[in-house]
């Protein structure tokens, strides 16, 4: 592949601006390691601890000059307005004043006062570490036995009227797949750290004291009203080099350093985060030098989609958002969403293209996970039966549904569309008809089943936890992936065998699959049955994972994500392999875990999360239908 | 003061080349007014590309234009558009119906040029928003039609008229358009019965009668002979020959057609096989219907070990023979191979007894062409005879025995390619065909149909592919018949051709007869066969 000269100049371009980040950044983590950079930390540190201590004498020349002020006005019969803009104004300049005046030049600084800060900085130093420990062994105890979190919507009273409110409103998948935040209630450390938290308190006080002899005019009053905000300046739960140095950086510091020019302490600070840009300035060079193998490659919408994931990257990276934990999300969603694309798989294959008609096969799913629970079965009894009975329902309504297909050649898109949405219309009517009589799923009053089902306690999470385990603080959900790789395993057998291989050529020439005596119609078939089986194995996998099944009108939206899914990953309507199942799965639903992360840390709306993830996750939706498979329709 | 010129139309000396395909050079074409000139030659012989050219059709334009000149009343034009050509006095009159259904015979008439009254919104908006003058249509529309001596009603819509009525509805549009001074006919009587096509012979030359000059494009040689006073005959995109129809004769006409002689005969490769030879497949009144190319009522026999061609002129059933016993189009009729009966409609079947097809349409029917070569080449003997495939219980695709097979046959047949791994799609058309092959090969078949093997592949590739066959019919003692529109292909490699003419075998050649007698044999005058 040839490469133009312009490209190559770009290229080189951002590959220095990458390179210069890229030593920046190691320098930075470097010198985070060096004495002197310890040094120009510790002095910004006593700054501040020092600005911290001025703040109530600060406060005070604040509050005097306010009431001169208020005085002055009202001697002078100022208005009311013009009264609390004078006091306002005088009382910011007095503030501005006192720093100036307090400002301590570093060589007046005792140096029992920074010997006494870095004592108790270790000090503090060693009780937090102490102190987290606990915490997550009592995370790590309480998560075991964690209560199944009881969904609100059970809750609420079954009055009339409010059946259809509750329709309206499912739990939101990225409700369940946020990260949870350490839930610390009911924590209580233990009594060797309650005493190491004690001996904490007379190397405050000495600190406290040195302050004092530096600044006498700080009474023992106001030194112990601000007594927790100095020792939080020295050293706060969860402080790492990057806090640190914002406190100070906030306090002042950086006009009186002394060792380190302030620039270079910036540099040191934003050390990982020039790391993340020189990793984004690598792709991007990469992309433009390679730009034009990779799009033959891989088609213009991968590539774009790909860009825009490895942006998210490097925006969750500066906008300090873990990386392990959203792998975690990630992998977790490609083991949710993969087996449900990949009933998409045959559909395509045998030629009926997009199987929108798939909520007939996750319909199977459900009945047979209700079924299930209906029984009482609990674990992998529950999964299994949940699997194979489902699989059973799916066989004759899958051999139906390709039988209505073969008669509408050439318009299978839209009328399978409707079908599914008939489909999930009927099941609202037969779930509220069927004679289930299980009061864990049944309407408190009245009949029919609930909308939605708790999943812990019977199949929750059972794939899931099946041999998980963490790595890099990444959650492996070990059985989930297993799954959707043996699933896929089987499916890329079933593409080398003769009714496969007969399957796919009937799909893609349908002529030429006939004049090799091939049964067209019948391939259809076996293509929309697989589909339709694989959506409802995909659906219980699904709501395992998810931890709720839905009913009603939870089927009705499987299909678009599903298609999206695969075309995403670069399958055409006529057109797709294994490969793009995981593909696509991975990138859609990477994209959409990442983007309303980064969207929610970059726009601090509490609220925008769900109308985030509807905009992302139809935004990725629309651009896959209009670009789909951008190689496979040259 | 102009002279008035001779000729209405002439073209001196055109030349058109597509890429480094020489497909005409040096043809002129002169024509009288009042003259109904037949143009003839087989199909690729260039008429169409000389007509493109006359029009001023796109394709010729993008693809770099033409040499010589053309002149109208003795002026020379320069037609960059087939809107120009109209302007020029040019009409055509096309072989599929370019008629609106659902429109009446006046909209037909007149789309596009409708009359149109001016109103209050029109003089407001411009001309688009215009009232269709319904009377003065019609009036015009009725005046085309009876010009032409057709009683149908100007209000009628297209759909409900007989396929043979379209055609006048052509010709009216055509005539009614002012100052028309020349009528191409692209082969208006292939569809029309023999009473319409005499219907239609009227009108041309009630036409003519007027001064119109009209080409006259056909195939059918009698109907050359009837009407028309001129002849031009194009051969292998060369002139063949100018004639005036009354100096001529059937005969000579037919051989101009062919070729002259046997100057440009490659090898004669025939046998003789006795008449009592064993049969490899009799069919009796076979008829298939293959859109286009039906086979109606057809009886051919073919020997055992001997290569057959089935000639012909596009559109008269030769490709429909072999779709229809492959059961790709349904097909009626008897037909036994090697003695025994073959169900008719049943691909699988056909397949399974030995039975095995090149097709024509080699990138629609021929090929998968998303995928690998390998795939293709044992995809049919995969799915019926099941072979390639792995141990039970899975029987998976076994890609060693796959991979074997792939090498062997690409190295046989001389495939170029990067790897058996490549997509038949980004192969070139000769090795595409020589995959086509392949996979019938990999059937193992005892009785093979080529149809078009060298259709849209270049030269060399059509000897290798030629070759090929012969070797494999001397080699493999494997019966072939293979079906062309290209006689000289046939010739060099057939034991006997048999021409199709309207879906029934009109003569049984020998390469070695002389060209007159194919031309006839294409033209649907029985001969005697050589054979």
């Amino acid at each position: 592949m040839k490469i133009a000269k312009s490209q190559k100049i770009l290229a080189g371009l951002v590959f220095l601006i990458m390179l210069a980040l890229l030593v920046a950044g190691i320098m930075g983590l470097m010198a985070r390691h060096q004495a002197s950079t310890f040094a120009t930390l510790d002095e910004m540190r006593s700054y501040s601890v020092m600005a911290t201590a001025h703040q109530p004498l600060v406060d005070q020349y604040g509050k005097e000059a306010n009431e001169k002020a208020y005085e002055y006005a009202q001697a002078n019969g100022y208005s009311r307005n013009q009264r609390r803009d004078y006091v306002l104004e005088q009382e910011a300049l007095a503030r501005k004043e006192a720093l100036v005046a307090l400002r301590p030049g570093f060589s007046q600084d005792s140096p029992g006062y920074a010997q006494a800060i870095l004592t108790l900085d270790k000090e503090l130093e060693k009780y937090y570490l102490a102190l987290d420990a606990e915490e997550k062994a009592f995370l790590a105890a309480k998560g075991q036995e964690a209560p199944p979190v009881e969904v609100p919507v059970e809750e609420a009273p079954p009055a009339e009227g409010t059946d259809a409110a509750v329709m309206e409103a499912p739990i939101s998948e990225d409700d369940a797949m946020r990260p949870v935040i350490d839930d610390l209630t009911g924590f209580e450390p233990s009594a060797a750290l309650v005493a190491q938290k004690e001996a904490i308190t007379p190397y405050a006080d000495a600190l406290l004291s040195e302050i004092s002899l530096i600044h006498p005019a700080l009474t023992a009053d106001m030194l112990a009203g601000a007594r927790q905000p100095i020792i939080d300046a020295v050293r706060a739960k969860g402080d790492t080099f990057e806090t640190i140095y914002d406190r100070a950086l906030a306090a002042g510091a950086d006009s009186v350093l002394t060792g380190r020019d302030p620039l270079f302490m910036r540099m040191v600070r934003e050390a990982e985060n020039l790391l993340y840009l020189a990793f984004g300035a690598l792709a991007l060079g990469l992309a433009i030098l390679f730009y034009k193998t990779m799009v033959k490659r891989m088609g213009t919408p991968r590539f774009i989609i790909l860009l825009f994931f490895i942006l998210l990257i490097v925006l969750a990276g500066l906008y300090d958002i873990a990386i392990p934990g959203m792998i975690t999300n990630i992998l977790q969603r490609l083991g949710m969403y993969g087996v449900l694309a990949l009933a998409m798989l045959p559909g395509i294959q045998s030629g009926i293209s997009l199987n929108m008609g798939m909520p007939i096969g996750i319909i199977s799913g459900l009945l047979s996970t209700v079924i299930a629970l209906e029984m009482n079965l609990t674990g992998w009894g529950a999964l299994v039966f949940a699997i194979v009975v489902g699989i059973l329902m799916a066989v004759p309504v899958g051999y139906a549904y390709g039988l209505l297909l073969n008669r509408i050649k050439g318009s299978e898109m839209t009328v399978s569309t409707y079908v599914g949405f008939s489909y999930v219309s009927l099941f609202c009517i037969a779930w509220m008809l069927l004679p289930f009589r299980n009061p864990k799923l049944t309407w408190a009053l009245g009949s029919g089943l609930r909308l939605m089902h708790n999943m812990s306690g019977n199949i929750g999470g059972l794939l899931d936890n099946f041999l998980r385990f963490n790595v890099l603080g990444v959650s492996v959900p070990t059985g989930l992936l297993l799954f959707l790789g043996l699933s896929c395993l089987v499916m890329y057998l079933f593409e080398r065998s003769r009714k496969g291989v007969a399957m796919i050529a009937a799909g893609s020439n349908p002529a030429f699959a006939k004049a090799s005596g091939i049964n067209v119609d019948h391939m259809r078939i076996i293509g929309t049955t697989l589909s339709t089986v694989i959506a409802a194995v995909g659906i219980i996998v699904y709501s395992q994972s998810f931890g709720f099944m839905s009913l009603y009108m939870g089927p009705q939206q499987m299909g678009f994500i599903a298609a999206s899914a695969i075309l995403i990953g670069g399958a055409s309507v006529s057109k797709a392999k294994v490969f793009h199942v995981i593909l696509g799965t991975f990138l859609f639903q990477g994209v959409l875990a990442m983007g309303i992360q980064v969207a929610n840390a970059m726009i601090d709306v509490s609220g925008l999360s769900e109308v985030m993830r509807i905009l992302i996750s139809n935004g990725i939706i629309l651009y896959a239908l209009t670009q789909a498979g951008g190689k496979g329709r040259d | 003061m102009i002279p008035i010129s001779e000729y209405v139309l002439e073209m001196n000396h055109i030349s058109k080349q597509y890429g480094d395909n020489q497909v005409l050079s040096d043809v002129s074409l002169k024509v009288r007014p009042g003259e109904i000139h037949a143009l003839l030659g087989e199909n690729g012989a260039g008429k169409s590309t000389l007509m493109n050219i006359l029009f001023g059709m796109p394709v010729i334009t993008e693809t770099g234009g033409f040499q010589g000149e053309v002149l109208i009343d003795g002026q020379e034009v320069h037609i960059k558009s087939p809107h120009q050509a109209i302007e020029h006095g040019i009409g055509m009159v096309h072989q599929e119906f370019m008629l609106i259904p659902g429109f009446s015979v006046t909209e037909n008439i007149k789309l596009n040029r409708e009359i149109s009254k001016p109103n209050l919104v029109s003089r407001l908006l411009g001309h688009d928003l215009e009232v269709l003058d319904s009377a003065t249509m019609e009036q015009d529309a009725r005046q085309a039609l009876d010009k032409i001596g057709i009683a149908i009603s100007e209000a009628e819509k297209i759909r409900n008229l007989p396929v043979g009525y379209m055609q006048f509805v052509e010709i009216a549009r055509e005539i009614d358009k002012s100052g028309i001074k020349l009528l191409v006919f692209d082969e208006p009587t292939a569809v029309l019965t023999e009473s319409e096509a005499d219907i239609l012979i009227g009108v041309m030359q009630a036409l003519a009668d007027e001064g119109i000059g009209i080409i006259f494009i056909t195939h059918r040689l009698a109907e050359v002979m009837k009407a028309t006073q001129g002849v031009t005959v194009l051969r292998d995109g060369k002139l063949a020959a100018h004639r005036e129809t009354s100096q001529t004769t059937l005969s000579e006409l037919a051989a101009l057609m062919v070729g002259r002689g046997g100057a440009d005969q490659i090898d004669d490769n025939s046998r003789d096989f006795p008449e009592d030879a064993p049969r490899a497949m009799v069919i009796r009144d076979l008829y298939v219907d293959m859109p286009g190319e039906a086979v109606r009522g057809l009886n051919l026999s073919v020997f055992e070990g001997e290569i057959l061609g089935i000639g012909g002129l596009a559109g008269q059933g030769k490709i429909g023979i072999p779709n229809g016993i492959m059961g790709i189009y349904p097909a009626e009729g008897h037909v036994e191979l090697f003695g025994e009966p073959l169900p008719l409609n049943d691909s699988r079947g056909s397949l399974k007894r030995g039975l095995a097809m090149v097709s024509e349409d080699r990138r629609g029917v021929g090929l998968l062409l998303d995928q690998s070569i390998e795939d293709n080449i044992v995809f049919s003997a995969m799915q019926v005879n099941g072979d390639f495939l792995g141990a039970a219980p899975f029987r998976l695709k076994n890609a060693r025995e796959i991979r074997q097979t792939a090498d062997q046959m690409m190295k046989e047949l001389d495939v170029r390619a990067t790897s058996p791994l490549q997509p038949v799609g980004t192969l070139s058309g000769g090795n595409q065909q020589k995959v086509c092959i392949a996979r019938a090969l990999a059937l193992k078949p005892r009785f093979l149909f080529v149809s078009e093997p060298t259709r849209g592949i270049d030269i060399g590739a059509k000897k290798l592919v030629i070759d090929t066959l012969l070797k494999l019919n001397r080699e493999l003692n494997l019966t072939i018949v293979m079906v062309s529109s290209e006689l000289l292909e046939l010739k060099s490699i057939c034991d006997r051709i048999a021409i199709v003419t309207e879906g029934k075998v009109s003569a049984i050649l020998k390469p070695s007869d002389s060209n007159e007698n194919f031309g006839l044999a294409m033209s649907g005058i029985a001969v005697e066969g050589g054979n």
